[in-house]
């Protein structure tokens, strides 16, 4: 191949890598997700969708624990999910561990509370339905001109 | 850590109270806007493990959470440097789009958290005792971090008033205020575990020290 025909090529192919990757990084490619999101952990929306699968589970759960719920409305917006360290005045102590917690209304009082803890899997960072605590059962009372939360008797 | 076995104790009740995945505890409280009544003359079972409720506890055990009014989402805020026209650098805030909690008695950055608590519904002439008790060391990583290098460390190694003893004073100094202005009758008793308890015996020293 002849010199001039090499660096007329390489003048062109130049410009055509250039254009293409700055095209590529500005339109993005269906593999960016990969950068972006962490397929490991599940979401929160994911998290969501599969205690929405088992909700008629969650509320029976419930509902033998405690006979005074006789039924649940979950607010599945108020989903959290936290990290712990255990540890003594400062240093850590054991593993990390997480826990999900989620809120809503039962017996279909408009002022009621519950919430329920939910420990979170290891290997699969979902729920583990059958091990859980109602960490609170109240409804809104007045007491002495001041309204607050009481334990639902 | 393990949990109390009993709730006999109304002062280490609330120590315990005041932490994370612990029986009767408050964080799952923190954000409301009502009280919320505790009874801890009732057995608790908590994550398979049973504490029996209390005995000869003032006001029969129960107790009143008293919300932060206060508690609001802070924005974070940072700098960047931009250079300029004469040499050296200036530096710019911006909001990092973040927020953390903050209010009299917590701060989310400081890994300060106290729950204000009363043996009546409502703060007022009736009121008799009154209790402000402080967490100590946070589970989360970055928070322990804070609590740990900057408290912990600063009280074993020197004699530094640590930064939450210094949020601590001040919501011991509001609560005594308040005290006074609706509940002249009310004792208010400081209680709290391990850094909550170098936290609390800062803040109640450095309180008697201003007032001299």
């Amino acid at each position: 191949m002849k010199k001039r025909i090499k660096i007329l090529l390489i003048i062109i192919l130049i410009p055509i890598v250039l254009i293409t990757g700055g095209l590529l990084m500005k339109l993005g490619t269906p593999f960016d997700i990969f950068l972006t999101k962490d397929f490991t952990k599940p979401t929160k929306t994911e998290q969501i969708d599969y205690l929405k699968e088992h909700e008629e589970e969650m509320t029976n759960f419930v509902k033998k624990q405690n006979s005074k719920v006789t039924s649940v409305q979950w607010d599945w917006d108020s989903l959290e999910i936290q990290e712990f360290q255990p540890n003594a005045g400062g240093i850590p102590t054991g593993e990390k561990y997480t826990i999900l917690t989620i809120k809503g209304k039962f017996n279909k009082i408009d002022t009621s509370t519950i919430m329920v803890e939910y420990p979170i899997y290891k290997h699969t960072l979902y729920p583990n339905l059958k091990r859980f605590d109602i960490v609170d059962l109240s409804v809104l009372k007045e007491i002495d001109g001041s309204k607050g939360w009481v334990d639902y008797e | 850590m393990s949990n109390l076995k009993n709730f006999n104790n109304i002062y280490a009740n609330l120590a315990e109270s005041a932490y994370n995945t612990r029986p009767k505890n408050f964080p799952p409280f923190a954000k409301n806007r009502e009280f919320k009544e505790i009874n801890y003359s009732q057995d608790e079972t908590y994550r398979g493990e049973l504490t029996k409720g209390g005995k000869n506890l003032p006001n029969k055990g129960v107790v009143y959470l008293q919300p932060d009014k206060t508690l609001h989402a802070e924005p974070i805020k940072s700098t960047y440097s931009v250079p300029k026209v004469n040499g050296g650098y200036e530096q710019v805030p911006y909001d990092t789009l973040k927020t953390y909690q903050k209010g009299l008695l917590a701060d989310e950055k400081a890994g300060f958290n106290a729950y204000f608590v009363t043996d009546t519904a409502k703060l007022d002439e009736t009121t008799r005792q009154t209790y402000l008790t402080i967490r100590s060391s946070d589970g989360a990583s970055i928070s322990s971090l804070n609590d740990w290098v900057s408290n912990d460390a600063n009280f074993t190694l020197t004699d530094t008033y640590i930064p939450q003893a210094k949020l601590a004073n001040q919501a011991l100094q509001e609560k005594i205020r308040e005290l006074n202005a609706k509940a002249p009758d009310a004792v208010l008793n400081v209680t709290g575990h391990s850094l909550g308890t170098i936290v609390s015996a800062q803040a109640v020293a450095r309180f008697y020290q201003e007032m001299a």
